[in-house]
């Protein structure tokens, strides 16, 4: 099952939150609505070369304040995509391959120097 | 018409060779990157199998492309149109089946007439609609059997590893700004299905593939820039675009109006079946000679303005800001099925000059090998991992 999550209209999202935000890997929901002071704070303490712990809220423009739910889910979604592909009816193929094949000849120097370069990649 | 009549046309009708319409663009010419290699592109009898550990998977909405490099440099893609007609099991669908050479997964008390064969037959029988097991680049939810069908499909497209705990990365689309889709499941169940199959599976953002396999440049004054601009991948249900710098994605995101959209807006406008809609998208449109006595090419040329529109629209305001941060000229490169359709790229060219994005567009380049990119920059990264793996 796949679910869904509401989302806010989408708007600006400057280069140095989004680096930021890959960095910290902070949870991204809410922020085109909310005065997101972590982010601020984040990038504060990056300028000045500081690490500042995880705060869980967020503080919306109306001074209301959100919850975020830092719970790792990726667990449940693995366990939940175990259980999606147990077969639970009887199902058959009457092939074993599918698909037609192209070829495409690639210049093998500019390729290895692609590989060399994101290989030094972490991800 | 008799079955048998409609499955002599069907089985006349050779599977397209989505590569030719591309090579045909010569109109677009103009906007291409001045290519230093002419790739070519082939279709081959004989497979090569000395292949390089380390395959990409392209999982799409609307096809599946698997690329292997071998030693050298050539690269193998297989593709599988994803695409189901479903037929209830009936005295006439047993005829049917046995009777033609069509490729069919049976889940419970349905037959799924899978890939290319599905939209001959719909366009053939007149009845019905063909369904994908994805949708939106994410498995479909309103298919119950789509993780079944699918995983039947990528089975056999795929194959095994050739080394034990190859490397394998599958194409996944980025959040994207117009939905609340949560792509993290989809990613899983693609996960399980390749580490079941004996691969080292991670995913890999789709418009980054697009940046490996094309190797957009930069142009800064200090000299050029590698890996650094735009990517954008055109696909089915999602266009996927991102920015990076020096191989590493600096912003990515994803719209889930794209080349399915264009279709079901079109079909509800001009009351035609979607699998029509599709044909005439694929086989005939040319955007920059559009018949408009065709009441679908006349709507498909402005659900094509509306979709590179947005996708400006989007990259300035996601990218704004971005300027006071990256003085070099950016290059766009472009690839995936629906930018396949002749004119594509001068259409998003034309809507480039009349925008003010937040940086310089220095040019707009299609991938040479479109239909390819995403998974051949997937294979790329999959050796690149393999490479780090063993050493």
């Amino acid at each position: 099952m796949t679910s869904y999550v509401k989302r806010p209209e989408p708007v600006s999202i400057s280069r140095k939150e989004t680096i930021i935000e890959r960095i910290i890997e902070k949870p991204v929901e809410e922020k085109q609505s909310a005065l997101d002071i972590q982010a601020l704070a984040n990038a504060v303490a990056q300028a000045i070369n500081i690490s500042l712990p995880k705060q869980n809220n967020i503080i919306n423009v109306d001074g209301t304040i959100n919850n975020i739910d830092t719970f790792d889910e990726s667990k449940t979604m693995g366990r939940l995509a175990e259980q999606m592909l147990v077969q639970r009816g009887e199902s058959k193929a009457n092939f074993n391959d599918l698909g037609n094949v192209k070829t495409t000849k690639r210049d093998q120097k500019d390729i290895d120097n692609t590989i060399d370069l994101i290989s030094q990649l972490d991800n | 018409m008799s079955n048998e009549d409609i499955l002599d046309d069907i089985l006349e009708e050779a599977v397209d060779d989505p590569k030719e319409k591309s090579k045909d663009e010569s109109k677009t010419e103009n906007i291409k990157s001045v290519n230093e290699q002419k790739i070519e592109v082939k279709t081959d009898k004989i497979i090569p199998t000395d292949y390089l550990a380390g395959c990409g998977v392209d999982i799409g909405t609307s096809n599946i492309v698997v690329a292997r490099r071998t030693k050298d440099g050539t690269f193998v893609n297989r593709f599988h149109r994803n695409m189901l007609y479903p037929l209830d099991i009936s005295e006439e669908a047993m005829d049917l089946l046995e009777k033609s050479s069509y490729l069919y997964v049976k889940v419970g008390e349905k037959y799924f007439v899978v890939g290319e064969d599905a939209l001959t037959l719909v366009n053939a029988i007149g009845k019905g609609e063909v369904v994908r097991p994805m949708k939106d680049g994410i498995l479909n939810p309103s298919l119950q059997e789509s993780s079944d069908l699918l995983f039947y499909i990528v089975k056999a497209v795929v194959g095994d590893p050739i080394v034990e705990g190859e490397s394998l990365r599958f194409s996944v689309p980025a959040d994207p700004v117009d939905s609340g889709i949560n792509n993290k499941f989809h990613e899983m169940i693609l996960k399980n299905f390749f580490d079941r199959m004996g691969y080292d599976a991670k995913p890999v953002n789709e418009a980054m593939c697009i940046a490996y396999d094309c190797n957009p440049v930069m142009k800064e004054d200090e000299g050029d820039v590698p890996l650094s601009g735009i990517t954008c991948s055109t696909g089915g249900g999602m266009w996927n675009l991102a920015l990076c710098y020096k191989g590493l994605s600096i912003v990515e995101f994803s719209c889930t109006k794209s080349g399915d959209y264009l279709d079901e807006q079109v079909a509800t406008m001009t009351g035609a079946k979607k699998s029509k809609v599709i044909k005439i998208k694929e086989k005939i449109l040319d955007l920059e000679n559009v018949d408009l006595s065709d009441r679908i090419q006349a709507a498909l040329s402005v659900y094509y303005d509306e979709m590179v529109e947005r996708m400006v629209h989007h990259i300035g305001t996601q990218f704004k800001d971005i300027n006071s941060d990256m003085d070099g000229e950016i290059e766009i490169v472009v690839a995936g099925g629906t930018s396949m359709a002749p004119g594509f790229c001068n259409r998003l060219e034309k809507a480039i000059k009349t925008s003010e994005l937040p940086f310089k567009v220095y040019r707009i380049r299609h991938s040479d090998t479109p239909f390819y990119s995403v998974s051949q920059g997937a294979c790329i990264r999959a050796q690149a991992d393999w490479n780090k793996k063993t050493k």
